[in-house]
């Protein structure tokens, strides 16, 4: 009956939620290490259109039992969809731009993979700490500090990881990163190498803080097997740099627009579809 | 509601904090021993968003950005000769103390004077506290037989101390700092020994905040800025068409 009026409002919630994510995207256009995200939608499980065919009911007794079936026939017309869904949010994992900030605990890895941060503990639903393994986050934000102990962390997520899923002591500013991942403490002894992983984007979770969790139900071979993913060894780091948000803002900036308009045209197919029932309700009455 | 109103508006009030800090930065151009600082920043919390699909499907919208620090670059900054007895400069890693407000005080700024208390003349910061030696103690000033205070020796008396973790020092305004937790304790250098520092007399350290790079900054921040703005406005535009439906 009145379908029109829930396929323009999908298309408009639609729209709503492009802005919302793009407007995520805008606000963190200055976020070392922040990668842009879309909204890819698609529609609702496609159902037939159909048309009824049949004659004119005055002649319905004349006909033959064949004509009879005919009538209640309906005819499809091709497949249609009402309703607008979220198929996807993908993340857009391409390089953003190295910036140079001359702060030793700024680091920024040219081409692939991500640092590997461990969280805190899990908590189990009434809140003690599990015993668990600590999540382990990815991340290409190496806006990272040091501890009271002397150990390189990530502000508010951890400790940042080695190789060997030990923490990186550096003991001071002084510490030296090779571009290989290496690092040398601030006394220049070995302090261990960064944890890099590159794994499939298609297995990554997003959390926030431009943080990425390996989602182990995704991140299964063909077979079904689990993927363990070994530190990736084709790496490059640079100390005193940090990588750039890789939103573009000018085409962020052309949807936005197109977001308004197209919200704009399905009010307006709203609207239309209201006014075509204010004439049916009146105007068809009337007669 | 509309999300993306109140994300775009953490995206204006981080920019605004930004702007805050690139204007100190810009305003403390000339200013002796000063440490530019930045903005960190970092996204905020990502959920499941609001449409009937089954969960775990990582459709994620995020909530926006703040600043969640305030980080201090600890470069040098340029050297400046004035030939002044009393300007000293730090060449390489280390900070002169200060005794003030009853605790000690770690600086950049070597533009002292001389302070008198009653016939004795002590080093002091151009506030009047008096600058420390290597022990902790104030410096008096050694006159000669014809009352002339003799400048030679001071290089020797100033203390410079040295952080593990310089960035970690708390900043307490007036181009100080104190020490924290994370910074390390202060450990006296000895100047003449010391390979990575050595201090300099009639030279002072000219504010490390480079303007060609703040101004970058400011274009960018205030481009971000206007961009959200923008999105504000988007959104608005686009509650107004859901208000005029009827």
């Amino acid at each position: 009956m009145l379908s029109g009026f829930y396929t323009a409002t999908s298309g408009m919630l639609m729209q709503q939620r492009y802005l919302n994510v793009l407007s995520d995207n805008m606000a963190n256009a200055r976020t070392p290490g922040y990668r842009s995200k879309r909204v890819v939608s698609s529609t609702f499980d496609y159902e037939l259109m159909i048309r009824q065919d049949g004659l004119a009911p005055k002649s319905f007794n004349a006909l033959s039992d064949e004509a009879k079936k005919a009538y209640f026939a309906r005819t499809g017309i091709g497949a249609g969809s009402p309703i607008r869904i979220v198929e996807e949010v993908p993340t857009e994992f391409q390089q953003g731009s190295m910036e140079n900030t001359n702060r030793p605990y700024d680091m920024g890895i040219v081409g692939e993979g991500f640092f590997t941060v461990e969280g805190k503990q899990p908590l189990d639903e009434e809140g003690n700490p599990t015993e668990a393994p600590p999540t382990q986050y990815l991340t290409r934000n190496g806006n990272f500090n040091i501890d009271e102990e002397g150990f390189l962390i990530m502000p508010g997520v951890g400790r940042v990881l080695n190789d060997k899923d030990g923490y990186i002591k550096i003991k001071g500013s002084k510490f030296i990163l090779n571009s290989d991942g290496s690092i040398l403490d601030a006394d220049g002894k070995k302090a261990g190498k960064l944890k890099i992983l590159n794994p499939n984007f298609d297995h990554l979770d997003y959390m926030d803080n431009a943080c990425y969790t390996i989602n182990p139900q995704k991140a299964v071979n063909q077979e079904g097997e689990p993927i363990e993913y070994k530190q990736y060894d084709k790496i490059k780091v640079m100390q005193s740099m940090l990588e750039r948000t890789n939103t573009d803002v000018s085409r962020e900036m052309m949807l936005a627009m197109e977001v308004q308009r197209s919200f704009q045209a399905c009010a307006k197919a709203l609207t239309t579809v209201d006014l075509m029932n204010q004439k049916a309700a009146t105007q068809i009455a009337a007669l | 509601m509309n999300k993306a109103f109140y994300t775009a508006g953490t995206g204006m009030r981080s920019f605004q904090k930004d702007m805050d800090i690139i204007s100190n930065n810009i305003s403390n151009i000339n200013t002796v021993g000063y440490k530019g600082s930045r903005a960190s920043f970092r996204e905020l919390l990502v959920t499941e968003m609001d449409n009937n699909e089954a969960k775990n499907k990582n459709h994620t919208e995020g909530h926006g950005v703040d600043v969640t620090d305030v980080q201090f670059i600890m470069e040098s900054g340029q050297m400046r000769q004035t030939e002044y007895p009393y300007d000293f400069a730090i060449a390489g890693d280390g900070f002169f103390a200060v005794s003030r407000d009853d605790i000690k005080q770690y600086t950049r700024a070597g533009n002292f004077k001389i302070g008198t208390v009653g016939n004795k003349s002590y080093l002091t910061a151009p506030d009047g506290s008096f600058v420390l030696s290597d022990k902790g103690k104030r410096i008096e000033l050694k006159k000669d037989e014809n009352g002339l205070i003799d400048t030679d020796t001071l290089v020797e008396d100033i203390g410079v101390f040295l952080f593990t973790n310089p960035e970690g020092l708390k900043p307490l305004g007036n181009t100080s700092f104190k020490e924290t937790e994370v910074s390390g304790k202060a450990k006296a250098a000895n100047s003449k020994k010391s390979g990575t520092t050595k201090l300099l007399q009639g030279v002072l350290e000219s504010s490390s905040v480079n303007l060609a790079d703040q101004m970058a900054e400011v274009i960018t921040a205030q481009r971000a800025y206007s961009l959200n703005a923008k999105i504000i406005q988007t959104a608005d535009q686009i509650e107004e068409i859901a208000n005029n439906l009827r």
